[in-house]
């Protein structure tokens, strides 16, 4: 109990809120407050593809709780989402995506056992379906750098609004990209890994799809308009990261406009 | 303490983080002895609600751009608002706590706690006289 005020809880609160939230909560790992809340019944498991008309899984990382909590309360209110686990460590994250194979986990970029590009890198390694949103509450270039070499789908600085997370959540399972253009040609010069992209390699259809998704448009998107399968837009895209050396479709554009393949001025 | 079952806790929040003022707001609006009357994302915007509604309590951020919650907390103290003062923090430090209760917080909530805490530190801060307020009535 940290407060100066000394703070009672009658009996009837002593269950966190999350808990109460949260349909069958258990903890894990013990701790009174600590460890990963379950939040789905074992039974219930689901692939991490999502199939038409099932839930969003998300699963929410951030060692302070209130604000862990309030992002569940918050997504929870979707019916689109279901809130599959929160966790507070790295080392419970990991666990948490293990166990509960979000398809979307928000990950709060400091926490006590580590920092969150490690988490991802270590996460999107062993199960690299899922996709990563970054949360931070100081922005700053080299954060964002390393969460994109470490393969997240976004990054989202904290002081976005309740609503713009939801979406960054739904984007992300569409396997859209999150950074607002501005942020992202800031990062270009910073990213440091030595340029290896091998812009003579891509096909022209490959420069096409390029193009589109340094637009922000999704896999959906690009299909319809090239009037192609989202088939063979994904094998498309696979083959630009592939050639650009790059772990996501993010990390391709900043590669592509670092290396001038393509402009982001030009993306309205 | 003259609050009668019917008058709820009235409450402004302000935190620069938007999803959590957000997330606040939506978690006290099933709270049926807590309205939340307004939030704001810095100390300026804390005050003007401050003044504008005379909440029983502000929850305030330590850290917010335009002055953290220790600046608003003493605009509120010397513009003699009846405000009780509970400061939200994300810092476990003595200085930042000392900085805000010397400023006039009534207590010191950390972030890393369940959000029962921060319900319960508002309750208990409600009914603390406020300031002006005389006790012995």
């Amino acid at each position: 109990m940290q407060n100066i005020a000394e703070v009672v809880a009658p009996e009837s609160s002593m269950r966190s809120i999350a808990e109460m939230l949260l349909d069958d909560a258990e903890y894990v790992n013990a701790g009174p407050e600590r460890g990963i809340i379950d939040t789905v019944d074992p039974a219930a498991e689901a692939s991490p593809q999502k199939v038409a008309g099932e839930r969003i899984r998300v699963g929410i990382v951030d060692d302070h709780a209130m604000v862990a909590e309030g992002l569940g309360v918050l997504l929870r209110e979707q019916r689109d989402l279901e809130i599959v686990g929160i966790a507070s460590t790295v080392a419970e994250a990991i666990e948490l995506v293990e166990r509960r194979h979000p398809h979307v986990l928000l990950l709060d970029y400091r926490l006590p056992d580590g920092d969150g590009a490690t988490a991802a890198t270590e996460i999107l390694r062993r199960w690299p379906s899922t996709k990563v949103v970054m949360l931070s509450a100081a922005g700053g270039d080299e954060l964002l750098a390393r969460s994109i070499e470490a393969g997240c789908s976004g990054f989202l600085p904290k002081d976005r609004s309740g609503h713009e997370v939801v979406s960054a959540v739904r984007a992300a399972y569409r396997g859209e990209s999150l950074i607002p253009t501005s942020v992202l040609v800031g990062l270009l010069d910073r990213l440091r890994r030595a340029p290896q992209g091998k812009a003579g390699d891509l096909t022209q259809r490959e420069f096409e799809v390029l193009r589109l998704l340094a637009k922000g448009m999704s896999t959906e998107g690009i299909s319809s308009l090239l009037f192609l399968s989202e088939h063979t837009v994904r094998n498309h895209v696979r083959n630009i990261l592939a050639k650009l050396g790059a772990h996501s479709k993010l990390e391709a554009v900043a590669v592509a406009a670092r290396d001038g393949i393509i402009s982001l001025e030009d993306r309205t | 303490m003259h609050r009668s079952p019917e008058r709820r806790i009235t409450v402004v929040l302000a935190d620069d983080q938007h999803a959590i003022i957000d997330a606040l707001t939506t978690l006290f609006a099933d709270q049926p002895d807590i309205e939340v009357l307004g939030a704001g994302h810095n100390a300026e915007e804390a005050l003007r609600l401050c003044i504008q509604h005379e909440p029983d309590v502000a929850v305030l951020d330590v850290r917010m751009p335009q002055g953290g919650g220790a600046v608003a907390a003493m605009e509120i103290r010397s513009r003699g608002l009846p405000t009780r003062v509970v400061a939200l923090s994300a810092f476990d430090d003595n200085t930042t706590r000392d900085h805000m209760m010397a400023a006039g917080a009534v207590s010191y909530v950390l972030k890393d706690r369940p959000v029962n805490e921060l319900l319960e530190a508002i309750r208990q801060a409600a009914a603390m006289p406020a300031q002006g307020e005389d006790v012995a009535s």
